[in-house]
């Protein structure tokens, strides 16, 4: 294991003096947990107008079914997955809220606490479209500036009824440099990665956040940093 | 999600409100709805528009934030592990970071880094290599990366800082009605969200009908929510210092023991051991109040009701034998004192005082145990009779024994002392000898040793559920190596022991005299339950890695139980009941356990139980079946549990309405559906009718997997004849009743 840790951190000749460090205690705790629990507690939101399919989104996340009923949600309300992602479980705590206007004043009380929000529309309802702006202007306003956004465009499996066009869609979330997919809850497109890319999202920016927040000059008798890897293969969003 | 309430402060803008739901409705009308929409109510169109929200409304979302507040509790708890671990690691610094290692406090030499967030020296044994995109690696001392993990573990990464309150309180609803009154079948109660009402019904007030008596999907009795993950807990929040925050010594004592710098005692080498792993060094004393600097999950009471998918997750917790969720307090020790002794722990350990002592003696033992300081162990207390009869064959480490009179407060000297020099230090006599004459003997003089317990249990027959309450142990067997133990309390039902009934208290962590102050509850006990089974109480200590440790059990007849009368229990805790199986070992002695049970249990082939109720409604002119809850169902999957759901169909000649189903519930054997099923019909159709109901696993790919099912009808017999006949008898009236699943001949799933 700490041979491996080497060749990945691209050590040279010098470190083999080093006794190899022993695993974190970090790793370890992560190990154990593992099997049981989440490492992580990733708290989303959705948020679009009524009747864009919000709650089915969700349910299709959770659930993995489908229900063409329609039931206005009332207020809030949450649904639980635990993924996975580069080996950490992530449980996710994905709040719907009614897209009702009447309902604003509780649903917006949930955006400061979200690390990600899915603004839906409806690609056959353009002014549900429109109105992503307004709800964007919403997360501004109520939401963390950390907040992770991602732009769907529900329902496309309704391509007759289509009045957004695919391309719309995308040049407003490159406007707002958000991520942009088109989703079907109904034929499960798009779902399981919208949810999954959010989720990413944060996670590489927990990632970055937590890893790269160390001041220069701290090396040690350790500095020996010749071969600067350029990896920053990472996956940012097109926000950032 | 924030502090800030309902802030209206914003300029508001319109949407298009709500397209024609109504019409949308009515095209769909003929779909069934599957299951799923948790807090959806039937709401009455009537006040979409209204800006104000009804009482309904404010209730069903006062349902969810309390929903979200037990999450929360638990999303506390666990956080509030991390930070006691880190803080743990805090007050062990050994070294001063400048020419000895911060952590373990060795002289420095070559194998020296400085820690990236503190800037102090460490060894590279205690510091950790950051993984990182920066172009060269930092090094981390073990303090600053777990601080590191625990910001990213607790969300503060995200919002700068441990998240507190984050949910938004409750609004204030204008009656003064609270959530919980099940039985009140107020008209203004809005139908159970779970409700599957076929959408044809005529109008809400009518579902009302039909839902006002199971109305508890959201609001009810917690326990029926619980029921969910089966184990109905309720916790007593006074104990919660007692849990989890007192990890004071252990985490220390691993850390220590992990460098290996310590010389230890052979650890390992017998049981006893296990308490000499700790090394010489005093515990660091601390008040639980420094520790306790993480927001602990001190409204503990409300924690029964748990969503679905709570239910799913804390059954992945517990799974038998395994690491616990509390065991992340734990988890970071890598400890190899405990995993040794407890491979070296075949048997309880203290093995050698085995002999059946006089049944007389068990009274005083007790009293003196409870009136003893809470720290003493009596096992240590009694060593001095127990070496007189000859049986002190466990004292044979007396330097082990030194090492903890250093720590163990006075009393235990006293007993010590005279103890010490009669122990013989000859290696313990296989334990499973000692065990072939202890069977059953519950007034044993070994049960002193492993500890008492108390717990009460109450059948109520009514509800057909049996509670357990674990109130608290005094004096267990010290089974870590600081020790100290982290019990929690096991209970199956024999014969038959499976996942499915299998419950347990919450782990409290370094004690030995734990107050569980819980109350787990078994649902769909049947009268002929109460005669043929025995309830296994069985007290283990939770160890990392899953290594739980058995320490003792009891065993209740549930005939010696009166219905609806409270039964206390103030018992010593035995051994095993001995085993044919020979070798088990340490780790597998769980499954030793569940083999032997499984053996017992076989003649009866289990398929598990489901609670139905039924209802003729005249109003609506049909029934409605509901779907509450299955018990105990057979594992059909790998993982040991199976993802249930139900199908209905009313027979015969019903066409495509007949047939209905549930949503599918993951990973669980005690699922909660509390869903409602409409069949149009003819009362005095109805009673040609039979209604056949089917228990499947679901199965990705797969054809689902039969589970086990019942017919309720006038062909039918028992229980399901008279289920039937008393609904065509009593229309409008709900009425429930369990139905054992059996493995009868069934069409296959579609």
């Amino acid at each position: 294991m700490p041979a491996l840790a080497r060749q990945c951190c691209g050590w040279g000749v010098v470190v083999v003096e080093f006794p190899p460090p022993s695993l974190p205690a970090s790793q370890s705790l992560g190990c154990a947990k593992m099997a049981k629990t989440y490492d992580y507690l990733f708290k989303l939101l959705l948020i679009g107008d009524s009747g864009v399919g919000k709650t089915c989104l969700l349910f299709r996340f959770s659930e993995d079914a489908f229900n063409t009923t329609f039931i206005s949600t009332i207020g809030i309300d949450f649904k639980i997955r635990t993924i996975e992602l580069d080996g950490k479980k992530i449980k996710l705590q994905i709040w719907d809220t009614a897209g009702q206007e009447r309902f604003r004043t509780i649903t917006t009380a949930y955006y400061r606490g979200a690390m990600g929000i899915m603004l839906v529309y409806d690609i056959t309802n353009e002014k549900s479209f429109d109105n992503i702006k307004n709800w964007i202007r919403n997360i501004e306003e109520h939401a963390s500036s950390d907040v992770e956004r991602m732009i769907l465009g529900n329902k496309c499996d309704m391509n007759e009824k289509r009045q957004v066009s695919k391309e719309k869609g995308e040049k407003l979330a490159i406007d707002y440099g958000i991520k942009f997919l088109e989703t079907s809850a109904k034929s499960s497109i798009n779902v399981e990665e919208a949810f999954f890319t959010l989720a990413r999202d944060i996670m590489t920016k927990l990632n970055r956040k937590m890893n790269d927040n160390s001041s220069p000059g701290a090396g040690g008798p350790v500095k020996i940093t010749e071969n600067r890897s350029k990896k920053s293969s990472f996956f940012r969003c097109t926000l950032l | 999600m924030t502090d800030t309430m309902f802030g209206s402060s914003t300029d508001r803008w319109m949407c298009p409100n709500d397209r024609p739901m109504s019409l949308r409705a009515k095209a769909n009308e003929k779909e069934q709805l599957p299951a799923g929409w948790s807090v959806h109510g039937n709401q009455p169109e009537r006040q979409r528009k209204n800006e104000e929200l009804t009482d309904e409304e404010k209730e069903i979302i006062n349902r969810v934030i309390a929903r979200a507040e037990k999450m929360e509790e638990m999303e506390q708890e666990r956080i509030g592990r991390l930070m006691n671990r880190l803080e743990d690691m805090r007050k062990n610094v050994a070294g001063d970071g400048v020419n000895r290692c911060i952590l373990c406090g060795e002289q420095l030499g070559s194998a020296c880094v400085v820690c990236e967030d503190c800037k102090k020296n460490v060894c590279t044994k205690c510091g950790v290599e950051a993984t990182n995109s920066r172009p060269h690696s930092i090094w981390l001392c073990k303090i600053c990366s777990e601080q590191r993990e625990v910001w990213k573990r607790s969300g503060a990464w995200f919002f700068k800082g441990l998240p507190k309150q984050v949910l938004p309180r409750p609004m204030p609803v204008s009656k003064n009605k609270p959530p919980q009154a099940p039985s009140e079948p107020a008209s203004s109660e809005p139908p159970a969200q779970d409700l599957k009402l076929h959408s044809r019904m005529p109008s809400r007030g009518q579902a009302e009908a039909g839902a006002s008596a199971e109305q508890d999907s959201y609001g009810g009795p917690e326990e029926k929510r619980g029921m969910g993950r089966k184990p109905v807990k309720s916790r007593d929040p006074s104990h919660d210092s007692e849990r989890g925050y007192s990890s004071e010594e252990e985490n220390p004592a691993a850390y220590r023991g992990r460098k290996g710098t310590r010389p230890r005692p052979e650890a390992g080498s017998e049981p006893t051991a296990a308490v000499s792993g700790r090394g010489s060094y005093p515990p660091p004393s601390r008040k639980p109040s420094e520790v306790r600097m993480a927001p602990s999950g001190s409204e503990f009471a409300g924690r029964v009701a748990e969503n679905w998918e709570y239910a799913a997750e804390s059954e992945v917790n517990r799974s038998p034998g395994s690491v616990k969720r509390a065991n992340s307090v734990q988890a970071a020790r890598p400890h190899p004192v405990t995993s040794q002794s407890s491979a070296a722990q075949p048997a309880p350990p203290v093995g050698g005082r085995q002999e059946p002592g006089p049944a007389g003696r068990y009274p005083e033992r007790q009293v003196s145990q409870s009136t003893g300081p809470p720290q003493t162990d009596p096992a240590y207390s009694a060593a001095a009779p127990r070496d007189e009869r000859g049986g002190g064959g466990g004292y044979s480490m007396p330097a082990a024994r030194e090492e903890r009179a250093m720590r163990q407060p006075a009393p235990y000297m006293q007993a010590a002392a005279p103890s010490a020099p009669a122990a013989p230090a000859r290696p313990l006599p296989p334990p499973q000898d000692d065990e072939e004459d202890e069977a059953n003997s519950y007034d044993s003089d070994e049960a002193t040793t492993l500890g008492a317990l108390e717990f009460s249990l109450l059948y109520d027959q009514e509800k057909s559920s049996l509670h357990c309450t674990l109130i608290k142990a005094k004096g267990l067997k010290p089974m870590d190596s600081n020790g100290l133990a982290d019990p929690y309390v096991k209970l199956h039902l024999l014969p038959g022991a499976s996942k499915s009934n299998k419950l347990r208290t919450k782990t409290l962590h370094n004690t030995r005299n734990p107050m569980w102050n819980e109350t787990l509850v078994y649902h769909g006990i049947t009268d002929e339950d109460m005669q043929r089974k025995t309830l296994r109480i069985s007290v283990c200590d939770e160890d990392k890695f899953g290594h739980n440790e058995f320490i003792g059990e009891t065993r209740v007849s549930l005939k010696k139980l009166k219905s609806n009368q409270k039964k206390n229990f103030n018992i010593c805790l035995e051994r095993v009941i001995p085993m044919k199986r020979a070798g088990t070992t340490g780790s597998s002695r769980g499954m030793a356990l569940y083999e032997e049970e499984v053996d017992r249990g076989g003649d009866v082939e289990e398929r598990g139980k489901i609670l139905v109720s039924l209802m003729y409604s005249t109003q609506q002119g049909g029934l409605i079946v509901g779907i509450v809850r299955c018990v105990h169902l057979a594992a059909m999957d790998a993982n040991g549990y199976s993802d249930p759901f139900v199908k209905l169909w009313l027979k015969p000649d019903m066409g495509k309405k007949a047939k209905h189903k549930t949503q599918i519930k993951r990973k669980t054997l005690n699922p909660e559906f509390n869903e409602e099923f409409f069949y149009d019909i003819k009362h005095s159709d109805l009673a040609k009718k039979s209604l056949d109901i089917s228990v499947w696993d679901y199965d990705i790919g797969k054809s689902n997997d039969y589970i086990g099912g019942c017919q309720l009808g006038i062909t039918a017999k028992g229980e399901r004849l008279k289920h039937w006949y008393e609904c065509l008898k009593n229309k409008d009236k709900k009425i429930e009743r369990w139905h054992t699943l059996q493995n009868e001949s069934h069409v296959a799933s579609d």
